[in-house]
């Protein structure tokens, strides 16, 4: 009698020696990653790396890196094959560049990414670059160091206007990297708009210096006001929520960034720019 | 005797004599037998949960505070997703599909932060219940389950005060003269004065503090009427910096509810309860950065009434709950980027159900029937939507059997940024585009009590299937919200799925030692077409849970408990690729809550002891001791990757509960 319900309790905990785990696991085929950069006036270059597949292992970040992959743009006229180099201001620290081939607004630009086996595509389009009017400079209350930045520009007839922001700070020969919140659609013809513009953010440094947003006074500092394509602003603008609000334990983010690669992920990002370099007062 | 009878089912039969006589006789309406087992939890036949919030209170600490709310937790197809997590999920439904009721009216999140325990201060409420089905409509109108909180009864002078490691809490109950009798109650905590620098680390800092009020007063106008008056307070705020992200982020809460009820106690078991309500909910969720600035207040208040009628013989009831609601989905505002930003929403809507019952009993049958009739307006946007259901129960020798089979339908929707159910997740009022959330359910129970020697034994199955139509999912990110033109109601999916599980649950009394265990499965999909063209496991998919919980007393002055839970780990969103992008990693997202986090298992202990002093009037003093987790186990909250640019490697990094060889202490008094 009493084994029948012995058997009631004991089967249910055997059961559960069923249950899985579900540890990540190495996926088959890497995802192959492109960012790309190409601006008016300036020459493309071009990033490859393959995804890291996660896992509960540490693996090396050199497993990712792409060096012999064959990268092409093309203008509908002319197609250039792009060279690798290493680089020590950005991460992943490899790149595909050229000179040969100059951004001009107006023009379609394909990319494509041939490398074992694996092809990668896009297209984007270099729209007509809108100018920074004016840099400003206000000091932060209650600190001598840091000034908040701004920029004026005004929008152009053909709304609407999608604009990314990059920065860099000259004095410490850091890339243009979007700035935090750098994203911004305007609605309105030829409306005067005033941004501010933040440093940089990123989560691959070395050193545990905080981040601080704000530039310090004497910093000589860069600013890229890009103007680009629908798709390319939507990946920038989920980059932004990512990468601001992404950490945040209150937000539980599902979903992914848009691309408009084909075959990979990332973006080309084919953008109209204006650049200004200005010492922080 | 008591140990029988506790373990005894429910028995409610209508007895009618054969033939009148010339003696006097009187209608005996519904007698219903039932004692609460030592543990404090009751699982009724049909599935019903009830919870001696005294008995319950001594069982299992956290922090030092007991939780009637948690002990239901420990029973299967009842799960929460998280340690952290604020919310009841009943048999695979959404945290938001279990309503909350307390003397009657509604509450809208009765949680205090990181699932540490609910609002309502156990030793205040004199017992918990936990409805699977909804027969009468004086419920919250929830899809799911309702759990009721029972306000006190007061006879006598009562006091009660507890210290424990976070808070304390105080409950005065006494009469006032011969027909008046008042009781309250609060907890307020102390984190931030006792741990304030434990809970700022490396780059984060924590400030924590919530505090909860009760106050009722009873006026037995005569021996058949009583006037009850009830109100709630609760009021949380939560503070979290993270420098390294430049972030700091506000949350605050709370709920605020006043009501006051009438109750006749008519001839021959009639009765008529009459309520009036008013119920606030409102949080505030504030990210500010440097220059930047976002506050997403949220609120949603409900004025209402509820009525309750029961025929002489209890066969019939008529009940309903009809109320007006005024919502602040989210009243964004950011200034700082670009433009300021204030855009709100306003909803204002009518809802209600009515609905009447029928029970009767035929021999070994016990039948009820219903039908209720739930209806919306708001802006021009009418739902009427029936709501039939029955339940069959057959007992025999061999057990009770029962079956129900009923639709419910939810005109208030609670969505949000938040997988685990925090107070920030918002309130939505039904619309042409959000329509009523609708499920058709299917329960089947069946419970037998049988004996083994001495040791009385109670079996109890549960199975479900739901089917569900509506439901909705936030699919907004914090840029939409600051949108100029942004609108939470188009943020909105809206999918439709299926729950199905089953549980067994074997409880047991023998001498000093009384337990159960539970063994369950239950499992959820949804399709949201806007989301995912397959149908993909809900949030709730609990998939695997088991848990074994044994009382020991050893004489009338200790006792120990231990409680071992397993569950499959929490629906997850995996991350299929990791990348690098201008300097940053971002992720790419698989198939929405397709893997799962690492099975979550953890073993509680407690010990209480318990003596007596005083002269005239004795004191009952508790010291209770608990170890949550006490072979501390790992369980893994969240999981993310780690990039070391120091030896340029990579690997997952899983964040672990704080639940873990986590003490307790608490003293009480009683008086």
């Amino acid at each position: 009698m009493l084994s029948k319900y012995k058997l009631l309790i004991v089967l249910p905990l055997l059961a559960l020696s069923a249950c899985i785990d579900d540890e990540p696991g190495d996926a088959s085929k890497p995802t192959l990653v492109v960012e790309g950069y190409f601006d008016t006036n300036g020459f493309p270059n071009v990033f490859v790396t393959f995804a890291a597949n996660p896992s509960t292992a540490e693996k090396p970040i050199a497993d990712n890196l792409v060096r012999w992959a064959k990268v092409t743009i093309s203008d509908g006229t002319d197609s250039i094959i792009l060279t690798g180099s290493p680089t020590k201001r950005h991460f992943p620290p490899y790149y595909y560049r050229t000179f040969e081939m100059v951004g001009t607004a107006g023009k379609t630009y394909r990319l494509t990414v041939d490398y074992k086996g694996y092809f990668a595509e896009a297209t984007a389009t270099m729209p007509e670059a809108t100018k920074i009017e004016k840099v400003e400079f206000e000091p932060i209350a209650g600190n001598d160091r840091l000034c908040a930045t701004y920029i004026r520009f005004r929008s152009p007839d053909d709304v609407p206007a999608y604009y990314v922001v990059y920065t860099r700070s000259v004095s410490n020969q850091t890339m243009f990297q979007p700035c935090m919140l750098g994203v911004v659609e305007v609605t309105e013809p030829r409306k005067e708009v005033r941004l501010q513009v933040y440093r940089a953010k990123t989560s691959l440094k070395v050193d545990s210096v905080k981040y601080v947003p704000h530039f310090e006074h004497g910093e000589i500092v860069g600013i890229k006001l890009s103007r680009v394509e629908k798709p390319v602003y939507d990946f920038w603008r989920g980059y932004t929520d990512y990468t601001t609000f992404g950490n945040s334990q209150f937000v539980s983010s599902t979903t992914s960034l848009p691309t408009n690669i084909v075959g990979g992920i990332g973006i080309w990002s084919v953008q109209a720019s204006s650049t200004v370099e200005r010492n922080v007062p | 005797m008591l140990i029988a009878s506790a373990t005894a089912p429910i028995l409610s039969y209508a007895q009618t004599p054969a033939e009148p006589d010339s003696v006097r006789h009187s209608t005996l309406g519904e007698i219903t037998v039932s004692a609460t087992p030592a543990t404090g939890t009751r699982v009724k036949a049909d599935g019903t949960v009830e919870v001696d919030n005294l008995r319950a209170a001594s069982l299992m600490q956290v922090f030092g505070e007991a939780d009637a709310v948690r002990s239901l937790k420990m029973l299967p197809n009842i799960t929460s997703t998280s340690d952290y997590a604020s919310g009841v999920s009943v048999d695979g439904a959404d945290y938001s599909n279990t309503g909350y009721s307390v003397g009657g009216a509604p509450i809208f999140f009765p949680y205090h932060f990181g699932g540490i325990f609910s609002t309502f201060n156990s030793r205040y409420f004199t017992r918990t219940k936990m409805q699977r089905t909804l027969v009468d409509a004086d419920l919250p109108n929830r899809l799911g389950a309702c759990v009721t909180l029972e306000p006190p009864t007061v006879e006598d002078f009562h006091g009660y005060a507890n210290v424990g490691l976070i808070s304390s809490s105080v409950s005065v109950a006494t009469p006032v003269g011969s027909r008046l009798s008042v009781a309250g109650a609060c907890r307020v905590s102390y984190i931030n004065v006792l741990y304030g620098n434990l809970l700022s680390y490396n780059e984060t800092d924590i400030r924590y503090d919530f505090a909860d009020y009760n106050l009722s007063a009873t006026y037995r106008a005569t021996s058949r009427d009583r006037l009850h008056v009830e109100f709630f307070h609760n009021d949380d705020h939560l503070k979290y910096g993270d420098s390294n992200y430049a972030l700091d982020t506000q949350l605050g809460w709370k709920n605020t509810m006043a009501s006051v009820e009438w109750k006749h106690d008519g001839d021959a078991g009639r009765l008529w309860r009459q309520n009036a309500y008013v119920s606030r909910f409102a949080s505030d969720l504030q990210f500010s950065m440097v220059a930047l600035s976002i506050a997403l207040p949220s609120s949603i208040v409900r004025v209402g009434t509820v009525g309750h009628f029961r025929s002489a013989d209890s066969r019939w009831t008529a009940s309903y709950d009809l109320g007006y609601n005024d919502i602040l989905p989210q009243n964004v505002s950011a200034s700082g980027f670009v433009d300021e930003i204030d855009s709100s929403l306003r909803q204002r809507s009518f809802d209600g159900v009515v609905g009447g019952a029928y029970r009767r009993s035929f021999g070994d049958w016990r039948l009820t029937a219903w039908l209720k009739l739930s209806a919306f307006a708001a802006d021009g946007y009418v739902s009427l939507i029936p709501l039939p259901g029955v339940t069959a129960q057959y007992s025999n020798r061999t057990g009770i059997y029962t079956l129900s089979l009923c639709q419910t339908a939810q005109t208030l929707h609670q969505v949000g940024l938040s997988d685990i159910g925090l107070a920030s997740n918002f309130w939505l009022s039904s619309t042409r585009q959000i329509k009523p959330q609708r499920s058709a359910s299917l329960l089947a129970d069946y419970a037998r009590d049988f004996a083994v020697g001495s040791c009385q034994c109670r079996l109890s199955v549960h199975g479900y299937y739901r089917h569900l139509n509506n439901a909705h999912e936030y699919t907004g990110n914090m840029l939409t919200m600051i949108d100029a033109n942004y609108s939470p109601t188009a943020n909105v999916a809206t999918g439709n799925g299926d729950s199905a599980g089953a549980s067994i649950l074997l409880s047991a009394d023998v001498n000093r030692l009384s337990g159960w265990a539970s063994y369950g499965y239950g499992a959820s999909r949804l399709l949201y077409g806007e989301i995912s063209s397959e149908r993909v496991p809900s949030a709730y998919d609990a998939g695997l849970s088991a848990c074994v919980f044994l009382k020991y007393a050893a004489g009338s002055h200790f006792e120990v408990s231990a409680y071992w839970q397993f569950n499959n780990g929490r629906r997850t969103t995996p991350v299929e690729d990791i990348y690098f992008i201008a300097g940053n990693v971002v992720t790419r997202q698989g198939q929405r809550n397709s893997a799962r986090l690492p099975d979550y298992h953890r073993l509680d202990l407690s010990a209480n002891y318990r003596f007596a002093s005083g002269g005239k009037r004795r004191l009952k003093h508790m010291i209770s001791v608990s170890l949550i987790n006490a072979y501390a186990r790992d369980n893994v909250e969240l999981q993310y990757y780690h990039f070391d640019m120091s030896k340029y490697t990579y690997r997952l990094k899983r964040v672990h509960s704080l639940y873990k060889l986590m003490p307790s202490i608490s003293y009480a008094i009683e008086i």
